[in-house]
């Protein structure tokens, strides 16, 4: 289901848009906006509660991509 | 593209974790098959005795979390290119795939200027930290 998001803009920039109706599709492009707009936003607030989790151990540098490399390599 | 090994980083906490948090945030595209690598370390770490049971699960959890935000590319997609270098170079898939498109520091990656290391390909689209 969907639902509409409306928002103001100036006039002058209202008749800037409507000259470009031919020539973008602004619904489409909007919602991918929106869209990706949104999901970077979360995913900030998810980085940033990890982030905010204290670790008992920090991993040495090489230790993930070690255990990546086997695990692709024993295959 | 995210490779494995970034996100991986983040969710184990490896040294210089925060660098790798920086890029997921950046970028937020990564494969499919990056995350059951990603999960795949959370369990080699619980074998080892390294990650209590509880910590594996939370650490699942984060990975999960975190791939609600991430766009997913799928590897099906990938899938023609790398089975061609898989037959130039005898491998197999599982290696190709991230051989031809997620290179993770076997040796001759090049760093970029923002700290990013692109791929065999020579594809400045991946990223990964060594």
């Amino acid at each position: 289901m969907s639902e509409v998001i409306s928002f103001k803009v100036s006039r002058e920039l209202k008749k800037r848009v409507e000259k470009l109706k031919g020539i973008i599709d602004w619904p489409s492009e909007l919602r991918v906006f929106v869209e990706e707009r949104v999901m970077a936003a979360e995913r900030s607030l998810v980085i940033q509660k990890i982030l905010e989790r204290a670790p008992e151990k920090i991993l040495p540098a090489g230790s993930v991509v070690k255990a990546i490399r086997e695990e692709r390599e024993s295959a | 593209m995210l490779d494995a090994s970034i996100i991986a980083k983040l969710i184990m906490r490896e040294e210089d974790y925060r660098r790798a948090a920086e890029q997921i945030e950046a970028h937020g595209e990564t494969m499919d098959l990056a995350l059951i690598e990603v999960s795949n370390v959370i369990l080699k770490y619980y074998k080892r005795g390294e990650l209590s049971l509880q910590e594996a699960r939370e650490r699942f959890k984060e990975l999960q979390e975190l791939s609600k935000t991430l766009k997913i590319l799928r590897s099906r997609e990938f899938l023609e290119q790398a089975f061609e270098t898989a037959l130039e170079r005898s491998d197999d898939l599982r290696l190709s795939i991230p051989r031809r498109f997620r290179y993770v520091n076997h040796g001759g990656c090049q760093t970029g200027g923002r700290g990013e290391a692109y791929g065999e390909a020579g594809n400045p689209n991946l990223t990964s930290i060594s």
